[in-house]
C-alpha cells in the first residue's frame, strides 16, 4: 500500500520540485497581492526615490542629493515637517484616547449600540471637502458655535476656529476618528470578558484590572490604531488648506510637495519630499511595531472557550 | 484533614479563624430582562461543606454561583456569610476563589504570574509571594511549569493552574462554574479525583456548579437539584439519588422511565396508578401524590425485572423492541402490549421481537405528584 502510493505520486510531482530548488506552488494564491503590492507600492517607491535623486534646474549641479539639501537647508521647507508633525501626534493621541474606552464599552451588546457604532463611524463617509464645508459654516464667526459660547458668555468675541491650526486639528481629529474607533473595537471584542471578571474576584479594582489585564490585551490593537492613525494625519492635505492656513501654521509636508510638483513643476524635489514623508511613516509605524513587540503577542482568551 | 502527611509542603490551608462559620443565602433571585434565571433562592452552606448545584443548562445554578461571586449583581436576597450580608460587596473585596468554565486564565502573564495576581493584589510581599506562588502550583503538581504561559499547557494543566490560582487566596468560599465540562472524559475523571483531594486536604468550604450528576454524586456533601430557577431539592447524594422528591430528580437520576399516570387509590403507604393506555401499576407514593389526581410514575431500567413467558408467572406481557450491549448488562427497549415502552436492564441478551413479561418492584415504583 505505502509503496504503491509512493510510486504513484513520487515520480510526478516530488522529484521535480526538489530539482528546481524552489517551489512557486504556494506563491499562486498570493501572487494578485503580491501584484497590487509591486504595482501600486514598489514601483511607485523606487521610480520616486530615482526620480529625487536626479535633481533639475538650478539644483542640477548639487549632485544627487542636492533635492534633499534643498529641502532640508530651508528653514520654510524644514518647518513643514514640524507643522505636520504637531498636528499627527496629537490628533492620533487624542482620537485613541478618546476612542479607547468608548471601543472597550461597546465591545458587548448594549442597547442601542448598533445606533451609537454607526454616529460614531459617520464621519468617515463624509469625506474631508464636506466636512471643512460643515466646520467653515459650524465654527465659522456667525457660527452655531460662536453663537453657543456667546450666548453662554464664555467669550466676549467670537473666536477663530477655521483658517488656522485649531480648524485643522479639529478637522483631522473627527475625520480619523471612525478608522481608529473601528480597529479597537474589533480588539476589544475579541478580549475575553472573563478575564476581567476573574481579575476581580482576584481582588483587582478597576485601576488594576485596567493596567494588568485589559491594557496589556489591547497592546496590539492601540498599536495598530496608532500607526494607522498617524500615517493618515501625517498624510492630511485637504484639510490643510480648506480650513487651515496653507501659507503659514498649516504648511504641512504633503503640500510642500504637491506645491513642488504642481506651483513649480520640480517634480524630482516633490519626489524628494515625498520621500522624506514616507521615511517619517516608516519610521514610527517601526517605533510602535517594535514597541508592541515589546508587549504580549498571543490569544486574547484565557483557556478553552 | 488530620492526615496530612508531613512530607508535602503546607500550602494555602486556610488558617482556622479565617474559616467560614456559615454560608447563608436567603432569598436571592434575578431576572433577565422576561426570564425568571434564579428565584428565591435559599441555601445553607457549612463550613468545609462541599455543595453541589446540579440541574440541566439554564436552570439557574450558574446565576448563582455568579450572584454569589459577585460578577451578578442580585435583584433581591442576601447573602450571609458569618452573619454579614455580602449581596452588595463588590467581587473584589469577597475574597471568594471562583475557578471558571472556560478558566479564565490571563493569556498574557506566566503560570507563575497567573498564581501571583491574586496575593500581588492583597498587598503580600514580593518574598512571601513567591513562595506561596510555589506552594500552590506544588499543590497542583505543576511545580515546573511556572516560567509557561498559558496557552502552552493542556487543558488538565490549564484546569490546575486555574485551581491554584483561585486557592492561592486562601478563599473564605471557593466557588466552581463547571470546571470539567471542558475536559475530555478520562481527564475528568483524574480531575474530579484531584478537586476531591484537594477538598479533603484543604476543608474550603465549596460550592460547585455542574450539569453531571456522576459529578455531583462522586464530589460532594450535598447536593441541591435546581430547575427553572428554583432549588428544588437539597440532599446528601444518597438522599437525592434513592429518594428523590420530585420527578424532575428522579428523572435526573436515572429514572429513566417516567409516565404521566392517574393515581387510582394512594393508602399506607401505597399508590395504585394507571398509565394512559390501560396499564395498572403499584409504587410507593411520594409526599403530594392525591388519590382521584394526576400523577407521574418512575421507575430505573434495573429496578423492572424481565422474563420470558413461564419464567415470571404474572407481569406485563410486552416485546422486546431492540437490545443495546453496555458493557455490564443488556438494555433493551420494550413495548408493553398496552402500549407503553419501557426500558429496561437486564443481565440476559433478548433477542429482538422476543415475548417478555415485566414487572416492577412496587417499592422501586415511585409515584411524585405532577410538576
Amino acid at each position: 500500500m505505502q509503496r504503491a502510493a509512493g510510486a504513484r505520486v513520487g515520480p510526478g510531482t516530488a522529484p521535480r520540485a526538489r530539482r528546481g530548488g524552489l517551489r512557486w506552488g504556494p506563491l499562486v494564491p498570493i501572487a494578485p497581492a503580491l501584484l497590487v503590492v509591486l504595482v501600486l507600492f514598489v514601483y511607485p517607491f523606487a521610480y520616486g526615490l530615482a526620480l529625487s535623486l536626479h535633481p533639475i534646474g538650478a539644483l542640477a549641479r548639487g549632485g544627487m542629493l542636492a533635492n534633499y539639501a534643498a529641502f532640508f537647508g530651508t528653514p520654510w521647507e524644514r518647518a513643514s515637517i514640524w507643522n505636520t508633525l504637531r498636528l499627527a501626534v496629537p490628533v492620533s493621541a487624542l482620537d485613541l484616547a478618546l476612542a479607547l474606552p468608548l471601543a472597550y464599552r461597546l465591545r458587548r451588546p448594549l442597547p442601542g449600540q448598533r445606533l451609537i457604532t454607526a454616529l460614531l463611524v459617520i464621519p468617515m463617509t463624509l469625506g474631508t471637502v464636506l466636512l471643512a464645508e460643515g466646520m467653515i459654516e459650524f465654527f465659522g464667526p456667525a457660527g452655531w458655535a460662536n453663537k453657543a459660547l456667546l450666548a453662554l458668555h464664555l467669550v466676549r468675541m467670537p473666536v477663530q476656529f477655521v483658517h488656522n491650526y485649531t480648524g485643522v486639528f479639529i478637522s483631522l481629529a473627527i475625520a480619523d476618528f471612525p478608522a481608529v474607533f473601528l480597529v479597537l473595537l474589533g480588539y476589544a471584542s475579541g478580549v475575553d470578558p472573563r478575564l476581567e471578571q476573574a481579575a476581580r474576584t482576584l481582588g483587582a479594582g478597576w485601576w488594576a484590572r485596567l493596567r494588568r489585564v485589559t491594557l496589556p490585551l489591547l497592546a496590539p490593537g492601540i498599536a495598530a490604531a496608532a500607526a494607522l492613525s498617524f500615517v493618515a494625519t501625517f498624510s492630511v492635505f485637504p484639510s490643510a488648506v480648506l480650513v487651515g492656513e496653507p501659507a503659514g501654521s498649516t504648511r504641512v509636508i504633503a503640500l510642500a510637495a504637491w506645491q513642488a510638483a504642481y506651483e513649480q513643476f520640480d517634480y524630482p524635489r516633490a519626489s524628494a519630499i515625498a520621500m522624506v514623508m514616507a521615511a517619517i511613516e516608516l519610521v514610527f509605524v517601526a517605533l510602535v511595531l517594535a514597541a508592541r513587540n515589546r508587549a504580549y503577542r498571543g490569544p486574547t482568551i484565557g483557556g478553552r472557550g | 484533614m488530620s492526615a496530612r502527611p508531613a512530607a508535602e509542603p503546607a500550602p494555602s490551608a486556610p488558617a482556622p479563624a479565617r474559616r467560614i462559620g456559615r454560608l447563608e443565602v436567603r432569598g436571592l433571585s434575578k431576572r433577565f430582562a422576561h426570564v425568571v434565571a434564579l428565584s428565591n433562592f435559599d441555601l445553607d452552606v457549612q463550613s468545609g461543606e462541599f455543595i453541589s448545584l446540579l440541574g440541566p443548562s439554564g436552570c439557574g445554578k450558574s446565576t448563582a454561583l455568579n450572584c454569589l461571586a459577585g460578577l451578578v449583581e442580585p435583584d433581591a436576597g442576601r447573602i450571609l456569610l458569618d452573619g454579614e450580608d455580602l449581596a452588595r460587596v463588590p467581587p473584589e473585596r469577597r475574597g471568594f476563589g471562583v475557578v471558571f468554565q472556560s478558566y479564565a486564565l490571563f493569556p498574557h502573564m506566566t503560570v507563575a504570574r497567573n498564581v501571583a495576581f491574586g496575593l500581588e493584589m492583597m498587598g503580600v510581599r514580593p518574598e512571601a509571594v513567591a513562595e506561596r506562588v510555589r506552594q500552590a502550583l506544588a499543590l497542583v503538581h505543576l511545580e515546573d511549569l511556572g516560567d509557561r504561559y498559558p496557552a502552552q499547557l493542556s487543558g488538565g494543566q490549564q484546569q490546575r493552574v486555574a485551581l491554584a490560582r483561585a486557592l492561592v487566596i486562601e478563599p473564605r468560599l471557593l466557588l466552581m462554574d463547571e470546571p470539567l465540562s471542558n475536559l475530555d472524559a478520562k481527564l475528568r475523571l483524574e480531575m474530579r479525583l484531584e478537586i476531591r483531594r484537594l477538598h479533603q486536604r484543604l476543608g474550603l468550604t465549596t460550592l460547585y456548579v455542574t450539569h453531571d450528576q456522576e459529578e455531583a454524586l462522586s464530589l460532594s456533601d450535598r447536593i441541591g437539584l435546581m430547575k427553572d430557577g428554583v432549588l428544588r431539592q437539597v440532599g446528601t447524594p444518597e438522599e437525592v439519588y434513592l429518594h428523590p422528591d420530585t420527578a424532575f430528580v428522579a428523572n435526573f437520576f436515572g429514572y429513566r422511565n417516567v409516565f404521566r399516570v392517574h393515581a387510582d387509590a394512594v393508602h399506607d403507604g401505597r399508590a395504585t396508578v394507571t398509565i394512559p393506555g390501560g396499564l395498572r401499576l403499584e409504587g410507593t407514593p411520594r409526599s403530594g401524590v392525591r388519590q382521584g389526581a394526576d400523577a407521574v410514575a418512575a421507575v430505573r431500567p434495573e429496578d423492572v425485572e424481565v422474563g420470558g413467558p413461564g419464567g415470571v408467572d404474572h407481569g406485563i406481557p410486552a416485546t422486546v423492541e431492540f437490545a443495546e450491549f453496555v458493557g455490564d448488562a443488556f438494555e433493551c427497549s420494550v413495548t408493553a402490549d398496552a402500549g407503553v415502552v419501557f426500558v429496561v436492564r437486564t443481565p440476559d441478551r433478548w433477542a429482538q421481537g422476543a415475548r417478555v413479561l415485566l414487572r416492577v418492584d412496587p417499592s422501586r415504583l415511585l409515584v411524585f405528584p405532577p410538576e
